[in-house]
């Protein structure tokens, strides 16, 4: 079974039936997706600003990350179980726009950062934990998270906007 | 810096988005270029935000033209009084005629306004928007 035909088949259960056409479950996963949002991206940027010296300097980078990540993880799994449920509801309709499969492909990346953060940055932070800012890999870090999730949010946005089947023609990419 | 840098690009971006709950009706669809047509259901879907209701429409050589429409979302149809348990009482194979306006790149697509069922029921579902004309 093809991907396209997989994708097609899961647009056409019940389940994603009821997801679009209720009148409630469809924007109240909306909005929970962009609370989860909120709450994840909008800590995980202050993480990201701290590492580059942008902002508290004056706190340790361990304390930051030690204090924000548990809502940057609460909050991406709110985040990915409600856009979970966004993409069961249309399926089709989003798998047909490049703007969600260049999302999804940009999805990992933001993870595969973290894990290189974990993995090769951060277990060194006592060298530079009370710095202005972290070394170059930590700043590097935090600016391609910080790129990452905009363009993640615009491609959200993107998705959702010229998914509809009459506005294929709207699409800039 | 990289990161103000984009963010600036990003802001603008977003801005450059029309900021509409879902779409602009006017991006798509010409005010300009009402259509009515007649024709036979062959789907009907209620669907956030917008719905869609096909038809096949036979034009004045017998020729047949398929034609979509998007229209309200499944809240507004409830309020005009078409519900989506059973799809306000249309189903395919059904004759209706619908009267909208036509999308601007010349397929037949178009924006439904205003939906006659075959025993006189008139349902109208223009926009409410105020910037709607």
């Amino acid at each position: 079974m093809s991907l396209v035909a997989l994708v097609h088949w899961i647009n056409e259960t019940a389940f994603s039936q009821y997801l679009r056409e209720s009148e409630l479950a469809f924007p109240l996963t909306e909005a929970i997706h962009l609370i989860g949002l909120g709450i994840s991206v909008g800590t995980i940027v202050w993480v990201d600003l701290r590492l580059m010296g942008k902002v508290m300097r004056d706190v340790r980078i361990s304390e930051v990350v030690s204090r924000l990540e548990p809502w940057a993880i609460g909050g991406f799994t709110v985040m990915m179980l409600s856009g979970l449920l966004l993409f069961l509801g249309k399926p089709d309709n989003y798998y047909s726009t490049a703007a969600f499969k260049l999302k999804m492909l940009l999805l990992p990346l933001a993870g595969l950062n973290v894990l290189v953060f974990h993995r090769r940055v951060f277990p060194n932070v006592a060298r530079w934990d009370e710095g202005v800012a972290a070394p170059w890999q930590g700043r590097m870090v935090g600016a391609v998270s910080m790129s990452l999730w905009i363009v993640i949010i615009v491609l959200g946005r993107w998705t959702a906007y010229f998914a509809d089947p009459l506005y294929r023609s709207m699409r800039l990419f | 810096m990289k990161t103000p840098r984009a963010l600036i690009a990003a802001v603008v971006a977003i801005a450059a988005v029309p900021v509409s709950a879902h779409h602009a009706v006017q991006a798509v669809f010409d005010v300009n270029k009402p259509v009515t047509v007649s024709g036979s259901i062959t789907k009907v879907e209620w669907i956030n935000p917008h719905s869609y209701i096909s038809l096949d429409s036979k034009d004045e050589h017998g020729k047949v033209q398929h034609w979509v429409f998007e229209l309200a979302g499944p809240g507004a149809l409830r309020q005009a009084g078409l519900s989506r348990e059973d799809r306000g009482g249309l189903k395919p194979g059904d004759m209706v005629k619908v009267e909208g306006i036509a999308a601007k790149d010349g397929t037949t697509t178009g924006f439904l306004n205003k939906l006659y069922f075959p025993d006189g029921r008139v349902f109208v579902l223009a926009n409410k928007d105020p910037y709607a004309r």
